[in-house]
């Protein structure tokens, strides 16, 4: 990055992190989340340094890309959260067939050891941040959002497969 | 801090007198707005400035520098330094493999007017204001950091898919000389997902969209006048229609809705179909 780019991206850093804290936090549920929002809408602002610094309003930029962070974190859990539900109701449906009381332990261990469901419940029930599964699963934040999206298409595709057996 | 605040002539102190629960009120049906043109953005700072200084009172602020250092470890340290623009550009193409950067929504209108069309996509029942709604109201996708030896024009969509493990969808491997890649993204909803990949040329664009798909709404969406020609090819049946003055084309593959739309003749259009799925 052009040095002068991350000269400034430092200062606003430094003089925003605090206003958009707050942004984030009105809409978030814990301050974890609202501060992974503002790192989030600095990681896209070294994406596009030239945008963000030659916007005549680059506290403006900084407010409106928090916005769409947000609503993204948002919209994503929701959607781990509704998979989720789904996969554990269809689970718990088929648990009930058994009348076997150790194929009803076996089937129930094999759903909550399932990591890509251990990974959505951590996002969506326990609302832990990027950072926070990251760091427990000794991964790169990047590697974290991977992970999370690609769980999402696995449970997906299983309860399409389970569905139509 | 205070620099902000001095330097606005509008008269704010009202707002100094609200409790912060009305002040966060404020800032959350601000975040409910879908444009970002309708914030008033004087006020936000104003309200922010407002919260943050009585956090500050309560000794409760993190320290920004700490933050920083935070964000320096964990967000921007990642295999290479965060320092690439989110366009693929061909003179900073890197050589190593491809790899999926964060980037800002910047050409939403634009794809708007390309992509959703008017009365003749209406009339064909295809729901364009979904498709409009889902991606204007996308914040965060991933663009490509494109490698030098990207010669497919869908090579950073097909790497976006494959990220979701979605790998039955094939793609063109055609488009018009000339056209580059401008973006890809995902826009992920409660219910489904949609990826868009656009390409340039000059003040042209293409685009292509991949919509998960209601099997039982995709029959109905095709019908309706407006229709030039139904192209078939390898048991798909391709629906190309006029759009103003661009061509759209639309088919089904396996669960998604695919469409594309863009300022081509229809001899073009045609190439690109026959060309999805091939290399």
């Amino acid at each position: 990055m052009d040095a002068r780019y991350s000269t400034e991206i430092e200062r606003l850093y430094l003089q925003m992190y605090h206003l958009l804290f707050e942004y984030a936090r009105s809409c978030l549920p814990n301050d974890s989340l609202a501060e992974e929002a503002v790192q989030e809408t600095f990681y896209i602002a070294c994406q596009k340094p030239e945008s963000v610094c030659t916007s005549p309003k680059p506290e403006g930029w900084l407010v409106n890309t928090l916005k769409f962070v947000i609503s993204n974190m948002r919209r994503s859990r929701l959607t781990a959260d509704r998979i989720l539900r789904e996969y554990l109701a269809l689970q718990i449906s088929k648990i009930k067939e058994y009348d076997d009381g150790m194929a009803i332990e076996i089937l129930y261990e094999d759903i909550v050891h399932l990591d890509e469901f251990r990974l959505l419940k951590e996002m969506a029930v326990e609302g832990k941040t990027h950072l926070e599964m990251a760091q427990s699963r000794g991964i790169s934040v990047e590697a974290c959002r991977k992970r999370v999206q690609r769980a999402k298409e696995t449970l997906r595709k299983k309860l399409e497969i389970d569905v139509t057996e | 801090m205070s620099d902000l605040i001095n330097s606005r002539e509008r008269d704010f102190s009202i707002y100094d007198q609200m409790t912060d629960d009305q002040l966060c009120q404020i800032l959350r049906s601000d975040a409910k707005q879908e444009g970002c043109e309708d914030t008033d953005m004087e006020l936000i700072l104003h309200v922010m400035e407002v919260l943050a200084k009585r956090r500050e009172d309560r000794n409760e602020q993190k320290d920004p520098v700490k933050a920083f250092e935070s964000f320096k470890q964990n967000y921007a340290a990642d295999e290479e330094p965060v320092l690439e623009l989110v366009r693929a550009d061909t003179n900073r193409r890197k050589k190593d493999a491809r790899r999926w950067k964060p980037g800002l929504v910047a050409a939403a209108a634009a794809l708007a007017i390309v992509i959703c069309g008017t009365a003749t996509a209406g009339a064909l029942g295809i729901d364009v204001v979904k498709i409009v709604g889902k991606w204007t109201q996308d914040t965060f996708y991933f663009a490509p950091a494109a490698s030098e030896e990207d010669t497919k024009p869908y090579a950073q969509l097909q790497d976006l898919l494959e990220g979701y493990n979605i790998t039955d969808v094939p793609l063109p491997s055609w488009l018009p000389e000339g056209y580059e890649v401008f973006d890809a993204r995902v826009n992920e909803n409660p219910t489904d997902m949609t990826f868009i990949s656009s390409h340039k040329c000059e003040d042209k664009m293409m685009t292509l969209v991949i919509d998960e798909s209601n099997q039982d709404s995709t029959s109905g969406c095709l019908q309706g006048g407006g229709l030039i020609e139904l192209y078939e090819r390898a048991g798909t049946q391709y629906y190309i229609f006029a759009n103003n003055e661009d061509l759209n084309a639309a088919w089904i593959s396996g669960d998604y809705e695919c469409y594309i739309a863009g300022p081509v003749t229809l001899k073009e259009m045609k190439k690109i179909i026959d060309s999805i799925g091939k290399g």
